[in-house]
């Protein structure tokens, strides 16, 4: 896939697709990609980004939301969130929606 | 003869009386007593696996040719278990000494074909491998573990062959507490919490541990119903109960340098997974269902790694234990 600017992904509509199934667990986040068999895993904090971009209407209302739950600057929490993005678009465990 | 029996297999050999048991989380409709799995008294149950005999041959005769083999399991220097897997028709597993079985594509129906060996050898891979699979494609999550309930609640012992979980089932046995399942425990999610299945009761004793044991020590183990590999096989009695599961130890070998029990705070789902037994049932309902099975026991219950450091005999682990426990 080829990579998208931070601007563009910020305007974009995320979520889970069908074929991935994620749960918590203490200190990590585990998705399974039903399609491949893999397991992935993600950091807490990563973890709770992929829940939250789950249910936001947009990449940048979920960065709204988590820079104030993490009490950072909207610009760290864009770059890293859309770092996020990227990663998980490009192994297919996130998918890009109508808005 | 008719299509509807199992598989389309002919020739099944068991139409004598049937009777009912439950093991790994499934009812059971057999048709020849199983050591280590306990008739139950009753109607039969609405949706069994049900287990026939039937001719080797019918078990080739019935299996596709167009399967692919998932799996051989075992030591280098000994025959080995194949598996093979077909999308519809299900598992065929092979092991020359103890006989071919097939279990279908729903986990259903079970054929076995054993050798002319004595029924408690090619029942050991009945309860150890083919039932526990015919379990894994009904859903059912499996762990490598050996279990007795404490009071009303099931505790388990996780870990690789060799670190003593029969040994010390069998020690917190004598000390007043009942088998739940050896070897291979089927664990679900209910009311938010987990709960462990009753399995098979046929303990695998290493030799010298059963000859340390007193005659009466014997006799209240279970019934001895033969040996092999080092190893003495038991039928002891078997706590019937579903009950919540209290606690997952997971064995390893330690030094007396660290402690004998520590908590896991931050477990990861790998460290269950690498407990899962049946682990060639890949089956979408069956990965979500681990994923789910393994999240909430890590949330909800206590997981403790349980080194067996050297020179703790069996019964002074079950001592620490019950110790522990309470």
């Amino acid at each position: 896939m080829d990579s998208k600017p931070k601007s563009e992904i910020l305007q974009l509509r995320v979520g889970v697709p069908q074929h991935v199934v994620y749960r918590d667990f203490v200190s990590e986040t585990v998705l399974l990609n039903i399609n491949t068999g893999q397991y992935h895993g993600l950091n807490p904090t990563a973890g709770r980004m992929l829940t939250v971009l789950d249910g936001a209407e947009s990449v940048d209302a979920a960065v709204n939301q988590l820079a104030a739950e993490f009490e950072q600057p909207l610009e760290r929490i864009g770059d890293d969130v859309s770092e996020l993005c990227e990663a998980l678009l490009e192994r297919s465990l996130l998918e890009i929606r109508d808005p | 003869v008719s299509s509807a029996q199992p598989h389309g297999l002919r020739r099944r050999l068991d139409d004598g009386e049937r009777s009912f048991s439950r093991a790994f989380g499934i009812d059971l409709d057999l048709g020849f007593p199983v050591h280590g799995l306990p008739s139950r008294a009753g109607e039969a149950p609405s949706d069994p696996t049900r287990v026939d005999l039937v001719e080797p041959e019918a078990i080739d005769e019935a299996w596709p040719s167009d399967a692919r083999r998932v799996g051989i399991m075992g030591p280098a220097d000994e025959p080995v278990m194949e598996v093979d897997e077909h999308f519809s028709a299900g598992y065929r597993i092979s092991l020359p000494p103890y006989g071919r079985y097939l279990v279908s594509g729903d986990g259903r129906h079970v054929a076995c074909a054993p050798p002319p060996v004595a029924s408690w050898e090619w029942q050991r891979l009945l309860i150890g491998q083919v039932l526990p699979a015919a379990a894994a494609v009904r859903d059912l999550e499996l762990l490598h573990a050996s279990a007795v309930t404490i009071g009303d609640r099931a505790v388990a012992f996780a870990g690789l062959p060799g670190l003593g979980k029969s040994s010390l089932a069998l020690r917190l046995m004598l000390r007043g507490h009942r088998l739940m399942a050896e070897d291979v425990l089927a664990i679900e999610t209910r009311d938010g919490g987990i709960e462990a299945e009753p399995g098979a009761s046929m303990l695998n004793v290493r030799e010298d541990e059963f000859a340390s044991l007193t005659a009466a020590e014997r006799e209240r183990a279970g019934d001895e119903v033969g040996a092999s590999h080092g190893k003495v096989h038991v039928v002891a009695g078997r706590d019937d109960r579903t009950l919540p599961l209290a606690v997952l130890y997971l064995l390893d070998r330690g030094d007396t340098s660290e402690p004998m029990f520590e908590p896991i705070e931050d477990l990861r789902a790998a460290d269950l997974f690498a407990n899962s037994f049946v682990i060639y049932v890949h089956r979408t309902g069956r990965m979500i269902r681990q994923l789910d099975i393994a999240s909430v026991l890590a949330r909800t219950v206590p997981v403790i790694r349980l080194r067996v450091q050297p020179g703790v005999t069996a019964d002074e682990l079950a001592a620490a234990v019950e110790e522990d426990v309470s």
